[in-house]
């Protein structure tokens, strides 16, 4: 019996093998081993007469990889790994030996060159796939020698829209409030972390920055006239006004997508709750009704909700109401302490600060309640999270080691990067709209 | 050393009858299982993954977008690639030191692919510790073999595979590479069979395979002048 039974299995597994199969293999590949884009900069050469007196040979890849570094999407292949002979290839598809980059594992390269007449320069940027060995794009940019971050940056924002479909966010500022002593005012700085610029100069508590969707004014909280009171401000002037002065406090909150209307929270009836004001009536009008707390609304993408923070439940948790207050529901239900929303502009997250084993830290929901996830896991103190425009990174205030900051993250929690250090304190961050530059 | 377990199982292989007819059946048992396991490849069956043993969860994938339509033109790109430009690729990896930036070993493809049936080869030794009829034991390299040459190509494929977190909309995402390799292991077709949607990830599936190529040889197990592979990209769940 047995041995018939072996004959059998064996007489069928001889034959799986030797018949011809015409059936395909299918091979199940399940998640990326390299996570980053493995990027080549090659030095830039100099295509005039003059000599490179500011190094720009050097300048430019170390500026480009540094602009890229900064979004954590690439690994920049360190110019000692180089197997090409810069004396030998061109900056063209024709005079590149693409073997010399897929070598060294990049997968694209970049490429330029540059001539210098006085203070004008000229710049070219190619971008490569170096594995199909073809040319993905490329710019050229003429203006001042001192232009020559601009050109760098607006083909960073290029070679991101060329592997990623979205243009960079090297044009977006990150406004917050930051303390110095016993006054706070209001601040700007690049996503890259350059220019730092003071933008009020109320000597008083300014708080809560929130830029209009154009990013052409901004309302914010100041005590300058000793209570809170609600400011706007033209940025191209530098002028405020003072829209909402209440007795008691008039928390500036964002601005609806359309910009024709602003959250905020009043207390002129004795507790807070949250009002929206229609810049076209100039007239408030209040979206939650009842005794406990609302506090720090914030509008979705579409304009058609509003999440918000209320202590109805006996502890601040996250909560989603229309946009005309009606349907509110309850959003968080882990731990005690959940504040600060701020909700993706892409995507359909909601990133907030919640209190996590006795530490403050960033967190992001779905807007339906699912896949909670904890962005951020050191630091005593991390709070107030604003996403940028492109929905992809989320800059917070954090305290770690008794040192105050203002850190920016990729939007799942990798790649922090600190913007700006030194302050008394940091915080109520706001993310600028692009303003085309790049 | 290594003799003294194989001389205690003969010892109860002799012991009695039953005994052996049990071994029997359990090897009866075995190659049933691993006939199903190696050869599955070669039945037409559509939707044949290697189970368990490859399945990585992608960790976090974060809010994305992108949710563009893929190009048609990609295809054709693909189709054009030459094998030779990787060929002289990959053998420059090996000479150059560059550990941290390229991490994937480059061993010459039989190497590869003998050390893989070396390490199945082992398994399946420890599991049935006894002599199978010449015949059999045959046929279980034979599957052993073509095992190993997949499990060489996926783990080449996958420690190319470039994506970062971040860049990918939030839902799954699949896409399927159609793959035609030679005898002597070059990629001679490449297509899109079915698009993911995205073509970001479309194209770094694409550029997988384009940076794992040449395959090692095809082993002589399988017959035919060329393999048909389908490579199933896929994201395995939202963060």
């Amino acid at each position: 019996m047995t041995k018939k039974i072996v004959f059998v299995i064996a007489f069928f597994l001889v034959f799986g093998v030797t018949a011809p199969s015409h059936g395909r293999v299918y091979i199940d590949i399940d998640s990326p081993t390299i996570q980053k884009f493995p990027l080549a900069i090659a030095d830039f050469k100099n295509l005039g007469k003059n000599p490179d007196k500011d190094k720009l040979g050097t300048w430019f890849p170390d500026a480009l990889g540094k602009a890229l570094q900064v979004t954590g999407f690439f690994t920049i292949i360190q110019r000692n790994a180089f197997l090409e002979d810069p004396n030998q290839a061109g900056i063209t598809t024709d005079s590149i030996r693409f073997s010399d980059w897929t070598g060294i594992g990049a997968e694209s390269l970049i490429k330029g060159g540059f001539q210098v007449n006085g203070k004008e320069l000229v710049a070219e940027f190619r971008l490569f796939d170096v594995i199909q060995g073809k040319l993905i794009s490329g710019k050229k940019y003429t203006g001042k020698v001192s232009d020559r971050k601009d050109m760098v940056l607006k083909f960073a924002s290029e070679v991101l829209l060329q592997l990623t479909g979205e243009k960079g966010v090297f044009d977006t500022r990150i406004a917050f409030a930051g303390k110095k002593g016993q006054i706070s005012e209001i601040y700007a700085i690049n996503f890259d972390g350059s220019e730092l610029t003071r933008i009020t100069n109320f000597r008083s508590l300014t708080l809560l920055p929130r830029w209009s969707p154009d990013s052409r004014e901004m309302t914010f909280t100041s005590y300058r006239d000793g209570n809170p009171d609600l400011f706007i401000m033209d940025m191209s002037s530098g002028r405020a006004r003072k829209i909402s002065g209440f007795s008691g406090l008039n928390l500036a909150a964002p601005w609806s997508p359309d910009g024709t209307k602003i959250l905020m929270t009043l207390s002129k009836d004795g507790h807070q709750e949250i009002y929206v004001m229609d810049f076209r009536e100039g007239k408030a009008r209040r979206l939650t009704h009842n005794y406990s707390i609302n506090i720090s609304p914030t509008w979705s993408p579409d304009g058609k909700r509003i999440a918000f923070v209320s202590d109805r439940a006996g502890s601040p948790q996250i909560y989603v109401m229309d946009a005309d207050g009606d349907n509110q529901r309850r959003l968080t239900y882990q731990g005690n302490y959940n504040t600060s929303p701020s909700w993706s502009p892409k995507g359909k997250r909601i990133a907030f600060e919640g209190m996590v084993n006795g530490s403050f830290q960033i967190l992001s929901i779905d807007e339906d309640g699912g896949n909670l996830a904890q962005l951020t896991t050191e630091g005593g103190r991390n709070e107030s999270p604003s996403w940028s425009p492109d929905g992809r990174y989320i800059a917070f205030a954090s305290i770690k080691n008794g040192r105050n900051r203002l850190c920016v993250m990729n939007a799942n929690g990798s790649n922090v990067r600190i913007l700006h250090e030194g302050m008394g304190g940091y915080a109520n961050t706001s993310w600028s709209s692009r303003s085309n530059l790049y | 050393m290594t003799t003294a377990p194989l001389e205690k199982v003969s010892m109860k292989i002799n012991d009695g009858v039953s005994i052996n007819r049990m071994v029997l059946l359990s090897l009866v048992l075995h190659a049933l299982v691993l006939s199903i396991l190696f050869l599955s490849p070669s039945f037409p069956t559509r939707k044949w993954t290697f189970g368990p043993v490859y399945t990585v969860d992608l960790v976090s994938l974060p809010s994305g977008y992108l949710e563009r339509a893929a190009t048609t033109t990609m295809t054709k790109e693909v189709a054009t690639i030459s094998a030779r430009e990787h060929a002289t690729a990959l053998k420059k990896t090996s000479e150059v030191p560059i550990r941290r930036l390229a991490p994937v070993r480059k061993e010459s493809g039989r190497e590869e692919v003998e050390k893989a049936i070396e390490r199945v080869r082992k398994k399946v030794a420890e599991s049935s510790s006894q002599q199978a009829p010449a015949a059999r034991q045959g046929v279980v390299e034979t599957n052993q073999a073509v095992h190993a040459y997949y499990e060489a190509i996926w783990s080449r494929i996958k420690a190319e595979w470039a994506l970062p977190k971040g860049i990918l909309p939030s839902k799954n995402l699949e896409a399927i590479v159609d793959v035609t390799v030679s005898r002597s292991g070059s990629v001679t077709s490449l297509s899109i069979e079915r698009s993911s949607g995205n073509r970001y990830f479309d194209r770094s599936a694409v550029r997988a395979i384009q940076k794992a190529s040449p395959f090692p040889p095809i082993p002589e197990s399988i017959r035919g002048s060329s393999v048909d592979l389908g490579i199933r990209f896929h994201t395995a769940q939202f963060r």
